[in-house]
């Protein structure tokens, strides 16, 4: 008998084995059909804003500029992009480095959690997650920000920026309208970023000393949180003098207006941008 | 307070309703330990040591553990106000992780909550928790062991990963049978050998919402172990094997993924040698596909090389890059014999380490047509690739010179691809190859008075110029004074000194003192001084450790 339970007890455990082994196997191709839902031309679309904490001595923090550059590419207009250089990968260590920390970027990436952080990190609407962070890693920003585009609007916001070349000043005229009603309003926050600065990059695979870095954090122009919105609609006209000692190509500015709810969620409810020259 | 609790947890779970609480709070066990480190920053440019807002960071944690009989229940509480520079940001804040109730029967042993588990060496899955590394991938779920006869046990584990103060997306399922032999099948093997079987099947579920790619949402990985020993031998091995599994780490490529362990060892009287072998190509194994560094890890591939105590060789640590590496390892330990010239009144004891770790070589396979990605590819099991990850050659002699002093000589040599282990594979900086020397030196001063000193020296060269100033490059000098009265003090003073740095401002000392006090299980240290700062890598992504300056406080205790 005592035999007979040890052949059974054998011949029983691979069975209870092969119970937990699922498994999915895929045979190339490996990429899903196309195919694209009619896009509705009338409709307010809630923009993504895509915040990339980065830092020119991350080695991976390229390879996210790429994942970066493929969301925009496919969803043309729709996504917003900040490069938030900050943390221990940011600080330039040698004599060719540049130093793209500001002060405002510092301020996000310590509330954010992007300063301490292992980079690159991503945020997709500043949306908290369930962890109780805000951070995501750079795979899930692509599904990240398809997902956001699903939202539907609750802000619209138009966006148009000038500049003066004579003063070096920068006007930004912003109109939002709350399409849906709210207890409280948010803030707005108005911040500038640039394209095409170029500089050392670790990581990069091609030229990694010249390396094209583009959507760098340069400041906010109406502080770090912005400002206190308390109508439903209304314009606002902010301007920014660009220090005479700054080394900003007007050319290569991007303006960014984001509506935010910065006590609770923090979590971004439209996003716009604009470049001076088109 | 805590005991009634655990208890009203273990009635209520296992449903014992006719069991009196009070008669089950008698009979039990409660055991547990606590442990708090705390240090106050200060800022340190010249060791780029940042600015902490806080000013004062903490890192602690209290386990409580109440056993009876066949039945144990424990949580364990963790505070982080606001993580230690060094630990992943995303512990910030304070809870209860941890909880479980077991019951251990002969035949039955389930575990619901919580729990850490091990598959064979681990290389498709181990979950455990490391507090000074910052590491807890526990499972939370249901485990139950089975024992239908003597020498047969099957483990089942359902569960989702601990990720931080949440859980990752994947659900992981398992299930592991160990056979032993000699215990099934009585003395067909004789007194003289032991034979244990095993194998084991992990499986992860995460949905698949990539909208680019078709991902497999079920992945499977199983292994196969054999470990024969005898009286003076032992012989172990463990292959595994991962279907198809695009992610983050393998940069979503489509191939299986093989891993191979061999351990041997030989040791008759007075020798021991031991060598090992593993090749691993695209293990890494996670419950969420999208996540790098330590989150969600379900399996553990161990380093192949020595692995350090000494400060200074610790400075360029090698980790197991699970896309692909093979590796072999060879020890010998000789007790030079007690009374022989060498030996003399105490003998000698040497040890001999060398260790290696190349690529492995890949072909494309299944390029797409469209874009002109690799998703597939092809290698040879057995074929050393031709960039060395790793080389590292020890000796260390120990000996005891008398009733009064011993010592322990020791000499590395090490070669060190950066670029690999750091980098991503970017050439920046090649190889940093390094020649350390230590004597560790102990000298009994009185009956319950002791000196050790520690003097290290560490001639260190990268490959290329250092093109960008760094606080790592060049050589380092080490010198660690302890004295000790037994069996309550410890106070030390310890200096690094990176004189050999390539760039003059950055030729730095790291001074530290540290007083240490200890009662029966309790331990309280302070330290003040400069720790040097560095990256730590893990499965080939590394992240920052940063330089600090400052006090700190470490409390620890068990009861």
């Amino acid at each position: 008998m005592y035999k007979y339970k040890k052949i059974l007890s054998l011949l029983a455990l691979p069975m209870i084995m092969a119970f937990f082994a699922s498994c999915d196997e895929i045979d190339a191709p490996y990429t899903e059909d196309g195919g694209t839902d009619p896009v509705d031309t009338t409709k307010v679309i809630k923009k993504v804003l895509l915040d990339e904490f980065t830092g020119i001595k991350c080695v991976n923090c390229p390879k996210g500029h790429e994942i970066t550059h493929e969301i925009m590419e496919d969803n043309p207009d729709n996504v917003v992009v900040i490069a938030v250089h900050c943390g221990y990968f940011a600080m330039p260590q040698g004599d060719k480095d540049y130093d793209f920390r500001t002060a405002d970027g510092n301020a996000w990436a310590t509330t954010y959690g992007g300063m301490s952080a292992s980079l690159p990190k991503g945020m997709i609407n500043r949306e908290g997650l369930s962890d109780g962070t805000h951070l995501l890693d750079r795979e899930e920003w692509y599904s990240g920000a398809e997902q956001a585009l699903k939202d539907e609007a609750e802000v619209k916001l138009e966006l148009k920026a000038t500049y003066d070349a004579a003063t070096r000043t920068i006007t930004a005229v912003v109109d939002y309208e709350y399409l849906v009603d709210f207890e409280q309003y948010h803030n707005l926050i108005v911040c500038v970023t640039e394209d095409g600065i170029i500089a050392p990059q670790t990581g990069a695979e091609d030229d990694p000393d010249n390396y094209v870095h583009n959507h760098a954090m340069r400041g906010c122009i109406n502080g770090t949180w912005g400002e206190a919105l308390t109508e439903k609609s209304a314009q606002k006209t902010y301007t920014y003098t660009i220090p005479a000692d700054s080394d900003w190509i007007p050319e290569n500015l991007t303006v960014i207006a984001i509506i935010q709810d910065v006590d609770k969620t923090y979590e971004v409810l439209q996003a716009e941008d604009d470049q001076f020259v088109k | 307070m805590f005991k009634k609790i655990l208890v009203m947890l273990v009635v209520a779970m296992f449903g014992f309703g006719e069991l009196a609480a009070q008669e089950i709070l008698e009979a039990g066990k409660l055991s547990g330990n606590f442990q708090m480190d705390a240090q106050l920053y200060n800022k340190d440019d010249i060791i780029e040591a940042p600015e902490v807002g806080e000013k004062i960071l903490s890192n602690g944690f209290l386990n409580l553990n109440y056993t009876n009989n066949k039945i144990s229940a424990g949580l364990r509480y963790e505070n982080f106000a606001n993580p230690m520079l060094g630990y992943d940001p995303r512990y910030k804040g304070s809870g209860i992780p941890y909880r479980f109730a077991r019951y251990s029967g002969d035949v039955i042993d389930v575990t619901v909550g919580n729990y850490y588990e091990q598959f064979g060496s681990g290389m498709i899955l181990r979950t455990y928790w490391d507090p000074a590394l910052g590491y807890d991938n526990s499972l939370d779920g249901i485990r139950a062991k089975l024992r239908p006869t003597e020498g047969l046990e099957i483990t089942t584990l359902i569960g989702k990963q601990r990720m931080y103060w949440s859980q990752a997306k994947g659900i992981v399922r398992g299930a592991d049978m160990n056979i032993s032999v000699n215990d099934l099948l009585g003395d067909i093997l004789g007194d003289e050998y032991r034979l244990d079987l095993g194998a084991s099947v992990v499986s992860k579920f995460q949905e698949d919402t990539d909208s680019k790619l078709v991902l497999p949402e079920n992945v499977l990985a199983y292994s196969g172990r054999a470990a024969l020993s005898g009286s003076d031998f032992s012989l172990d091995a463990e292959y595994s094997y991962k279907y198809n599994d695009p992610n983050a780490t393998n940069d979503y490529n489509y191939n299986p993924g093989t891993g191979l362990l061999i351990n041997a060892a030989y040791f008759p009287e007075g020798i021991g040698i031991s060598v090992s072998f593993h090749r691993v190509d695209n293990m890494d194994f996670r419950s969420d596909r999208a996540k790098h560094e330590m989150d969600a890890n379900i399996n553990f591939l161990p380093t192949l090389t020595k692995q350090q105590s000494y400060r200074l060789a610790t400075a360029y640590p090698f980790a197991t890059q699970p896309n692909g590496e093979i590796g072999f390892q060879a020890e010998v330990n000789y007790l030079v014999p007690k009374k022989s010239m060498l030996g003399g009144k105490y003998g000698m004891n040497l040890t001999a380490n060398f260790s290696q770790v190349n690529s492995i070589n890949k072909t494309p396979d299944y390029i797409d047509p469209d874009n002109g990605r690799v998703y597939t590819y092809n290698t040879n099991f057995f074929e050393l690739g031709e960039e060395l990850y790793y080389r590292e050659f020890n000796l260390e002699v120990q000996k005891k010179w008398g009733k009064k002093f011993k010592s322990t000589f020791t000499g590395i040599h090490s070669t060190y691809n950066k670029d690999v282990v750091q980098e991503e594979g970017h050439h920046i900086f090649g190889m940093v190859n390094s020649t350390i020397l230590i004597a560790d030196l102990t000298w009994k001063i009185a009956r319950r008075k002791a000196l050790r000193l520690e003097l290290q020296h560490m001639w260190s060269k990268n490959d290329s110029t250092v093109l960008t100033p760094d606080n790592i490059n060049g050589n380092w000098m080490y010198a660690l004074a302890e004295f000790t009265i037994a069996p309550a003090w410890y106070i030390s003073v310890w200096n690094e000194y990176n004189y050999g740095n390539e760039y003059e401002e950055r030729q730095l000392h790291y001074p530290n003192a540290s007083v240490a006090w200890i009662h029966h299980t309790t331990r309280v240290a302070c330290t003040y001084g400069r720790q040097r700062g560095g990256i730590i890598c893990v499965g080939g992504v590394c992240r920052p450790v940063p330089a600090s300056n400052g006090f700190a406080l470490s409390v620890s205790s068990s009861f």
